[in-house]
């Protein structure tokens, strides 16, 4: 017959209640565990979608600095361009001046100097002229009026002495010729040889 | 041992395990969602980044502004260098000259 006892009903419940709260806690191990495969998926496309953004971030970034330096380099390029002009202007100006007025003290000196009469004159190379008066200075020969007759005689030939060339700026070497070789080259094309 | 005191250690050790388990798996989720939180504000700030920078449309007119600047500049900066070069050159000569011209002018006739 059965007997109650005490100790067994409580052994019972005891071990049912083990079993419920057993159960209950698997399941909310198992929820656990579902919500945290459904993160970790969530996390995955999560770090996806920002690397994907952090690569077109780049890519404009990247973009925006190159159009930057550019931008940045145009300006300078243009700074010097400008600057550039002026200081061709300014050249310019100041060369045409120097060889304008060149060229009229060294017209001015060669018609200063005709007519004037060298009472002997020594040549390089040759004998010397007396009473030599100038007639007539070019660019590059001078001609004189002497005892013997006409005498022409040109840079070209090492005829003239050293002191005429420089007095009267004759010859290609001369300061004129070459300030007006600095103006056509002020007009040339930097590109041109 | 007694028989109840072997199962009160069971369950006592079971409950122990189980409880550890559980928050272990907490922690897991905890750290997770701080990941995802920091992954969508980075999501975030670099949508805001890219806004500002024109967009994602905006990448194709940047490489097409910077084509068009690096042409402009190329024939600019061939430019400039030669020239800077001819300009020196020629105050160089100039420099030189202009001392025998000024010296030529100040002693012609009056």
């Amino acid at each position: 017959m059965f007997e109650f006892r005490f100790s067994s009903f409580l052994k019972a419940l005891l071990l049912l209640a083990c079993i419920i709260g057993g159960c209950d806690h698997l399941a909310k191990l198992d929820k656990l565990k579902v919500e945290l495969a459904e993160l970790k998926s969530q996390a995955d496309t999560a770090r996806e979608t920002a690397d994907l953004r952090r690569q077109e971030w780049t890519e404009i970034k990247t973009a925006k600095d190159k159009l930057d330096q550019l931008e940045a380099r145009m300006t300078e390029v243009i700074r010097q361009r400008d600057l550039l002009d002026t200081k061709e202007r300014k050249l310019t100006s100041e060369i045409k001046y120097m060889a304008d007025s060149m060229k009229v003290a060294v017209d001015n000196t060669r018609t200063f100097a005709i007519g004037t009469v060298i009472p002997e004159l020594r040549l390089p190379g040759r004998s010397a002229l007396h009473n030599a008066k100038i007639f007539k200075i070019n660019d590059d020969s001078v001609s004189f009026l002497h005892e013997d007759g006409v005498a022409n005689l040109n840079v070209k030939a090492e005829e003239i002495p050293t002191e005429f060339i420089k007095k009267y700026d004759l010859g290609t070497d001369s300061t004129i010729s070459r300030l007006q070789h600095l103006v056509s080259e002020m007009r040339k094309s930097p590109l041109e040889k | 041992m007694k028989p109840p005191l072997f199962f009160s250690c069971l369950v006592l050790c079971l409950t122990s395990l189980s409880c550890e388990r559980h928050e272990e798996l907490q922690r897991e989720i905890a750290s997770l969602e701080t990941t995802l939180k920091k992954d969508e504000a980075a999501t975030q700030q670099y949508d805001k980044d890219i806004a500002a920078l024109g967009g994602k449309e905006g990448l194709t007119r940047l490489l097409e502004q910077a084509q068009i600047k690096a042409d402009q500049l190329r024939p600019l900066e061939f430019v400039n260098s030669p020239r800077e070069r001819k300009l020196s050159a020629i105050e160089t000569k100039f420099a030189i000259l202009k001392p025998t011209a000024e010296a030529f002018k100040a002693a012609q006739p009056k």
